[in-house]
Formats: structure tokens, C-alpha cells, sequence
């Protein structure tokens, strides 16, 4: 209401009561909802356009020779030679195996993480047992293992998906005891008061009170995985966006390389979006929108 | 409160007896000493307040009555009949309602907790929602309501349960004060329909006597009951008595009788 002049405290504050002053009222909020919305589309436009721009700069500075084109193949270049790999089948091939490593490690590592985790978190001789042994074994790199795993497996893709595997399965057994010791010692006093015991307090309360814990194990060991299969396939593969990536260096194919950066880079970000996705759908409660009072930023 | 009489008229055998209750915790940062020798009796259908110096252990005493906690020495009797359901419905100052249950799973827990068929426990749930208003927030989560509109989850969860008592642990105690007297109208007006055995731990004396039927003192650690008093309005009651002189006086005369707990517990604090 800034057409208004303020009005003293202690004055009468009754709203306006004619006609006019509710149209005045409605044309501020009018105004103030166009501002507001205003302001959204632009953050939106500056949040699309600053890469738009940056990639542009690249093409200009390698075309124009600032940057060294041999080295920084500029943009439209490497969507061309992504094209023709896509088209040729090999960038297809490449991806195929590095998901494929990817999902079983991931869905082996995770699977075996939440049970361990879960009956660590409610069994408390496992956790007295497997707990420190497991917390040490989270600090070795899990990429240290792998000429332990070669050694062991040979050069077949159990040593690779073992990898993604091991690594996942610590962060989510981890994140998913965690989630359960974690869990307010005020919620556990209430399921108990409520005689809540046994598998439903397992299934009512431990469990969804875990589900959070857990679904950040997964999302941070999602983008950890891509890491560890890149390196695997780096020094161990023959085929694999790592192995691309690797051997572009080797044969000194910048644009081969960057179209497998972006690859994997994507990959990542599928991988993470489907976790965020499969979350959203395990905990409405966390999603549902609502009165959550958000403080939202100038 | 054995030579206590009560005014309401249905009241009869007693549903707590407790006899020489001490409770004492022992740990790394420290013992505490909470409860010295508590004898008390709570009489089925009448409403309990207990009054007290933050850390006088009224909140242990409460767990103690339902079951959450044991005593140290003494021992707790209760004559309720309950069933499957559980003899005592909590309801606690905050974090007591599951996040990730909706108004509708949390209200019905605790059937469902004691095997309670869904149709018959969601009837029951959505009684005590429309009881408590919160029909058409059935399947909203806890975050998406106030304050307020979660504690009567709560409040409608213990009266769903179906236990013959009721235990409250500072149940307002979190609220704003507008929405506190509001609550404390819906308290009334609920139990006077209901009449179950109800234990609400508070230390709002205002609380105390708009609520109870007696109010219990206690005194500053080790909690021991200084001094039960039975509240002097009749029922049906509603916070319009917090005008008259004479809630003014029984207000004044329990300030004075606890203000010397309260200030040795600020010296401990």
C-alpha cells in the first residue's frame, strides 16, 4: 500500500470501509502478486542464461584462439563428435556398460547396507560387534581395494561392480544406523507408552523415523558411485565411459573426451534425480507442501 | 490424598495408589535425587494437577504412574480394567505426534498399536478429529499444521486410545497463550464429557485450577508433595471463572505456598 500515507499507531486502524479503498487494496495486491512473479521469472532467466553464456564465451575464446582449441575443443565441436559417437554406436556401448556396472553395484551396495544397518540399529550385539570394525573400514579408500578385488576376481566385471558395491554398501549402512539411533528419544518414549513393540514399532516408527537418514545414504552414495565405476574403468576396463575418457587422453582426443565427461556428468545427475524421485515418493510427509514457514531470501 | 474429597459426585474407588515412591537417577554427570517418598492416591474419574518447581520430578512421578518409568523404592498400584488398549493414554508436551504419520494414523496408533481392526479404529479416530475440530485435516502431516493443531493430535490420540486414564505431561506448555486457553476450553469441555482418571502435570497454576478437581504441590528437589488442595469451583466449568476474586485468591495462596520450592530450584538451575 504504498499509495497510502501510514497512518499513526493508536489512531483508528479500521480498514477503509467503502468501496473504493477495497479496489485500492486489491490493485496493491494486484501489484505486489506481479512483482513477486516478476522477480521468480528473472531468477529463473539469470539461472538458465549463465551457463548459456559461459559455453558461449568458450566457443568465441577457442575460435578466436584465447583459449587453445586443441585442448578446449569448443562446444558445437564436441556436440558434433557426440552426435556422430551416438550415431555410431560406440558413445551407446560405453554407457551401457558403465550403468550396467553402476546399478548392480548400486543396488547390491544398498540393499545389503539398509539390512545391515536396519539390524544394527535394533539388534544391539551386532552393532556392539560389527560397529567399530565397520567404522574403521568406512575411512580406507574404497578404491584402494580394487587390486586386492583384481587379484581375487581377475579382470572379470565382478572385481567392478564389487567396487561400486563395497563403497556404497558403507555409506548407507552408515547413514541407515544413523538414522535409527538418531531417531528423537521423545518419538521412541511415545511409541512406547502407546505399547507399540516388536515388528510394528519396526515398521511405524523406527523404520519411517529411519527412511530420511537412509535416502541421503543413497543420494550421496548415488554421485560417489559414478566416481568409483569412473575410476575403476579408468585403470580397468576396455570399455565404459571411464575407459572413454581414459583412452581419449592416451590418444589425445580432447572433443572424445569431453563428450565423455558430459556422459558421466549426466549419469550422475540421472542417477541422483531417480534417488531425489524415489524419495519424494517414500516420504510424503517430508514433501507435502503446506504451512512450512520457508524464509525466503531477498 | 487419601483424606482429600473431591467434588465431583461419580468419583469412587481410586485408579493410582502410590506408596512411598522415591526415584533416584544415577549417572556420569551427576545423581539426582527426583522423587522422596510419594503417597498419594489419584480416584477414578477425577482430574489431577500437578503443580511444581521445574526439576521437582513431576514429570517422573507421571511416567512412573503409566508405566515409563519404575521407582527406585515404593511401589505404584493401579485398579484399571483396560483390555487390549493400554491402562494409561499419554500425551506429551511436544514431539509426542509421528511426523510421518498423517492426523488420521497418528489419532488411531494407539488402536492400531493394540490390534485394533483399521475400520473400526479409523471410526473411532475420526470422532475424537471432529472432537477435537480438526476434521478435513485428516490426511495432513504434523509439519503442515500449527502448534496448536498438533497437540490436539495429541490430545485426540489419548482419548481415541480408549484408556481409562489419561496422562499429560505439560501438555499446553509449548503453545501461545491465546491458543493455550483455547486448548485448556477443549480440555474441559472434553473431559467433562468423558470423566476418565486424568494426571496433567502443568506449571501454570492458572492451568492447575481451571483444570483440576485437586492440585498437587510439590516441593523442590527431591519432589515431595507439599500440600494437596481441592480446587473450590464446580463443574461444568469454563475459563470465564478466571475472572472472579475468588480464582484470584486460590491463585495467590498457591503462589505463596510454592514460591519458596521455586526459589530454591532457581538456585539449583
Amino acid at each position: 500500500m504504498t499509495t497510502t500515507t501510514p497512518r499513526p499507531v493508536g489512531a483508528s486502524a479500521v480498514a477503509d470501509p467503502n468501496a473504493a479503498g477495497a479496489a485500492e487494496l486489491d490493485r496493491a495486491m494486484q501489484r505486489d502478486f506481479r512483482r513477486e512473479r516478476r522477480l521468480k521469472a528473472r531468477d529463473l532467466l539469470l539461472a538458465v542464461l549463465t551457463p548459456i553464456a559461459l559455453l558461449l564465451l568458450w566457443e568465441v575464446a577457442a575460435r578466436t584462439g584465447v583459449l587453445d582449441a586443441r585442448l578446449f575443443t569448443p562446444p558445437t565441436q564436441i556436440a558434433q563428435r557426440g552426435w556422430e559417437m551416438l550415431l555410431s554406436g560406440e558413445l551407446w556401448t560405453h554407457t551401457v556398460a558403465t550403468v550396467g556396472r553402476l546399478v548392480t553395484g548400486l543396488v547390491l551396495g544398498s540393499v545389503f547396507g539398509v539390512l545391515a544397518g536396519l539390524l544394527m540399529g535394533v539388534w544391539r550385539p551386532l552393532r556392539a560387534a560389527l560397529g567399530p570394525t565397520f567404522t574403521a573400514l568406512y575411512a580406507l579408500p574404497k578404491i584402494a581395494i580394487l587390486p586386492l578385488l583384481l587379484l581375487i576376481f581377475g579382470l572379470t566385471e565382478t572385481p567392478k561392480v564389487l567396487s561400486v558395491a563395497i563403497s556404497v554398501f558403507f555409506v548407507v549402512q552408515i547413514n541407515t544406523l544413523a538414522g535409527i539411533v538418531q531417531i528423537d528419544a521423545r518419538i521412541i518414549e511415545a511409541a512406547r507408552a502407546y505399547r507399540a513393540s516388536g515388528w510394528k514399532l519396526f515398521r511405524y516408527v523406527l523404520l519411517p523415523g529411519a527412511l530420511p537418514s537412509i535416502m541421503t545414504g543413497l543420494r550421496v552414495s548415488a554421485g560417489m558411485a559414478v566416481i568409483v565405476i569412473t575410476a575403476v574403468e579408468f585403470v580397468a576396463s576396455n570399455d565404459g565411459l571411464g575407459y572413454l575418457i581414459w583412452n581419449s587422453w592416451q590418444l589425445f582426443q580432447p572433443e572424445k573426451m569431453f563428450v565423455g565427461l558430459i556422459a558421466v556428468s549426466l549419469l550422475g545427475a540421472i542417477a541422483t534425480g531417480l534417488i531425489i524421485l524415489l524419495e519424494k515418493a517414500l516420504l510424503p510427509w517430508k514433501h507435502a507442501g503446506g504451512s512450512k514457514r520457508k524464509a525466503t531470501k531477498p | 490424598m487419601t483424606q482429600t474429597t473431591t467434588t465431583s459426585a461419580d468419583v469412587g474407588r481410586p485408579a493410582f495408589t502410590t506408596r512411598g515412591v522415591s526415584k533416584a537417577f544415577v549417572g556420569r554427570h551427576g545423581n539426582v535425587h527426583a522423587l522422596s517418598d510419594i503417597n498419594l492416591e489419584f480416584r477414578t474419574g477425577s482430574f489431577t494437577c500437578i503443580v511444581g518447581p521445574s526439576g521437582c520430578g513431576k514429570s517422573t512421578l507421571l511416567r512412573i504412574l503409566g508405566g515409563l518409568e519404575t521407582p527406585t523404592s515404593g511401589e505404584v498400584t493401579d485398579h484399571l480394567e483396560a483390555g487390549a488398549v493400554p491402562k494409561s493414554a499419554f500425551v506429551f508436551q511436544e514431539h509426542g505426534v509421528f511426523p510421518w504419520l498423517n492426523v488420521l494414523q497418528n489419532v488411531a496408533f494407539g488402536e492400531h498399536m493394540a490390534n485394533v481392526g483399521k475400520r473400526e479404529r479409523e471410526e473411532h479416530a475420526r470422532h475424537w478429529i471432529a472432537e477435537v475440530g480438526l476434521t478435513g485435516f485428516e490426511q495432513a502431516y504434523p509439519h503442515q499444521l500449527s502448534g496448536g493443531m498438533r497437540q490436539r493430535i495429541a490430545i485426540a490420540r489419548a482419548f481415541a486410545t480408549g484408556s481409562p486414564s489419561l496422562l499429560m505431561d505439560e501438555p499446553l506448555g509449548a503453545l501461545d497463550a491465546q491458543t493455550r486457553m483455547l486448548m485448556q476450553e477443549l480440555l474441559v469441555r472434553l473431559w467433562e464429557a468423558e470423566r476418565k482418571t486424568v494426571v496433567l502435570v502443568t506449571h501454570a497454576i492458572e492451568e492447575a485450577l481451571l483444570l483440576g478437581d485437586q492440585i498437587v504441590m510439590m516441593s523442590a528437589r527431591p519432589g515431595r508433595v507439599k500440600e494437596v488442595i481441592d480446587v473450590p469451583f464446580s463443574r461444568p466449568r469454563d475459563v470465564a471463572i478466571e475472572g472472579t476474586s475468588e480464582f484470584a485468591q486460590a491463585r495467590q495462596s498457591i503462589w505463596e505456598s510454592l514460591r519458596d520450592e521455586v526459589q530454591l530450584s532457581v538456585r539449583y538451575a
